[in-house]
């Protein structure tokens, strides 16, 4: 019974070097491991940089005292109205662009007719920057909450139409064939087929848009504006707050990371038949 | 009864434009199909047989020529045509009964009926205990009889099939055969069925033809009389194996040629 272990099958023993040829899988322990590590070693050299003394506080404060900014922000500065702000405007948006986005995509990518009155001009628009419509939009709109909503709804609003029409394409023709040879009309196709195929990737591409307009919100913030996540950035930027810069900037990676987290849920949810 | 012509392929052709260029993949083809016959068509991969059979699925319109069911010019897709595809075309989001009902839904069969004959289906071709499965959770196997069976519920004038059993391994696909010969002794359904295999077109059928490589036309005809029902050691007799040799001499000619134009 040499090299047996007491109780199952011999085994070949695993080495370190295993763990880094390419692709190979790893277990799952130490996939989550590394996953906090990275979390973990980026805390620790700020830590190192700020406790250290190696950076004046003005420009790095340590995480003690962004800690204690947030705190501040939250308790004195109403930080909860920003936030709220910037998260409407960012989902009557992302709402707006994707109810009419949607719907107009699946049709580009299912008629060819549709395709060549469409594609060109949003293939156009996509390229010019949502940002540099922020000038545009102040003077046609003002600095409130509409011209907000219209800058996330031009930055997400052409790129959704162009991925959701791709996704409608990939459906393989095949399949739209055996519907009609079971007997089913082009209505029935689109609904019963074309719609139910290209939902999966639907929900995909609003979660990758939706991480967009985050950044597209936060911009159009800073330019002009009373309140919203951008704005309290900015204004602590004039007071030389750095600590609350930086704590509004760790609010927007986890309010992207909740709702990344949030449509990957809802994808498993409703496409449980998903490959 | 056993006689009448159940599908008339009549002088069909059909000429593909690609880059300026004609490409006649079919010529001229006249066929015949009896009522409750299974019928082959043999060729070499690009002979365009895939291309007749979606010309009377109604899936693309001929250059020259009509085909007719049951006497009436084909036009358009209908559900009097079941077709079964090489590739898994099984709608992922529906459960293994829901895509058997696929086609009853749309003729709004009464819920009732369609559950009873989805049912019988499901347990026809041997998936008792699968209904509620998604075709993710299936092999490859599992899903063309899926397919077939859903082609078969809805109770279509012709089955077509392009190759389905093409894409499966050697074993599973010797187990399919005998599965569809089974499920055609029992139904007697008219059947043109496509496919480079010798041995498969023998020992399916009741009748082969050969087509030729591009452009296709057909260069014989085979009647195989082989007895039924057939099991797979009807595969090692000698009158299966004297056939196999008069189709493959014809198929391997067409071959040579193929490979010419490549």
């Amino acid at each position: 019974m040499e090299g047996k272990k007491e109780k199952g099958w011999e085994r070949v023993p695993r080495k370190i070097e295993d763990f880094f040829s390419p692709r190979e899988p790893i277990p799952k322990s130490l996939y989550v491991i590394l996953s906090l590590g990275s979390f973990a070693f980026f805390l620790l050299i700020w830590s190192i940089l700020t406790y250290g003394g190696f950076i004046d506080p003005l420009f790095l404060p340590s995480p003690g005292r962004v800690f204690q900014a947030g705190v501040d922000l939250f308790v004195e500065l109403g930080f909860t109205t920003d936030i709220l702000n910037s998260v409407y405007r960012v989902m009557l948006g992302f709402i707006i662009a994707a109810l009419i986005g949607v719907p107009l995509g699946l049709v580009m990518g299912t008629f060819k007719v549709a395709e060549a009155f469409t594609e060109p001009v949003v293939g156009f628009i996509r390229y010019m920057p949502a940002s540099a419509f922020i000038p545009l939009f102040i003077l046609w709109l003002g600095i409130g909450d509409v011209e907000k909503i219209a800058i996330i709804f031009v930055g997400s609003f052409f790129q959704l139409v162009l991925m959701v029409a791709v996704v409608a394409k990939n459906v393989h023709k095949d399949m739209l064939e055996t519907a009609y040879t079971l007997g089913a009309k082009r209505v029935q196709v689109i609904w019963k087929v074309l719609l139910p195929a290209s939902l999966p990737g639907i929900v995909d591409t609003l979660r990758i848009i939706v991480g967009w307009a985050w950044t597209y919100i936060i911009v159009a913030e800073l330019v002009a504006s009373a309140s919203g996540i951008g704005y309290m950035i900015i204004s602590a930027q004039r007071m030389l707050r750095t600590g609350n810069i930086i704590f509004g900037i760790l609010t927007i990676g986890m309010l992207g990371l909740i709702t990344d987290y949030f449509f990957k849920w809802l994808y498993n949810r409703l496409f449980p038949w998903v490959e | 009864m056993e006689e009448t012509i159940k599908l008339h392929i009549h002088n069909v052709s059909k000429i593909y434009r690609s880059n300026g260029d004609d490409v006649l993949a079919v010529d001229e083809i006249d066929l015949k199909i009896k009522n409750q016959e299974f019928a082959t068509i043999l060729g070499p991969s690009g002979c365009g047989k895939s291309t007749l059979l979606r010309i009377v699925a109604g899936l693309i319109k001929p250059t020259q020529g009509v085909v007719r069911l049951d006497g009436k010019v084909i036009t358009s897709p209908g559900q009097d045509r079941g077709m079964v595809f090489q590739s898994y075309t099984l709608f992922p989001w529906l459960t293994v009964k829901e895509n058997i009902q696929f086609g009853l839904e749309l003729s709004g069969t009464p819920k009732a009926q369609k559950e009873q004959m989805a049912q019988a289906f499901v347990e026809k071709v041997g998936l008792k205990g699968f209904e509620r499965t998604y075709p993710k959770g299936l092999s490859g196997g599992m899903k063309q009889r899926v397919a077939i069976a859903r082609a078969l519920a809805n109770n279509p004038a012709i089955l077509l099939l392009d190759e389905p059993f093409g894409a499966l391994d050697a074993q599973t696909r010797s187990l399919m055969q005998e599965l569809l010969t089974q499920v055609w002794e029992e139904l007697h359904k008219t059947i043109l069925f496509v496919t480079h295999d010798v041995e498969e077109a023998i020992f399916l059928s009741d009748r082969v033809f050969v087509m030729t490589a591009r452009p296709g036309k057909i260069k014989a005809e085979i009647d195989i009389p082989l007895e039924r029902p057939r099991s797979y050691e009807i595969k090692a007799t000698e009158s299966f194996l004297n056939l196999k040799k008069q189709a493959l001499a014809l198929i391997r000619e067409e071959a040579i040629k193929a490979t010419q134009y490549i």
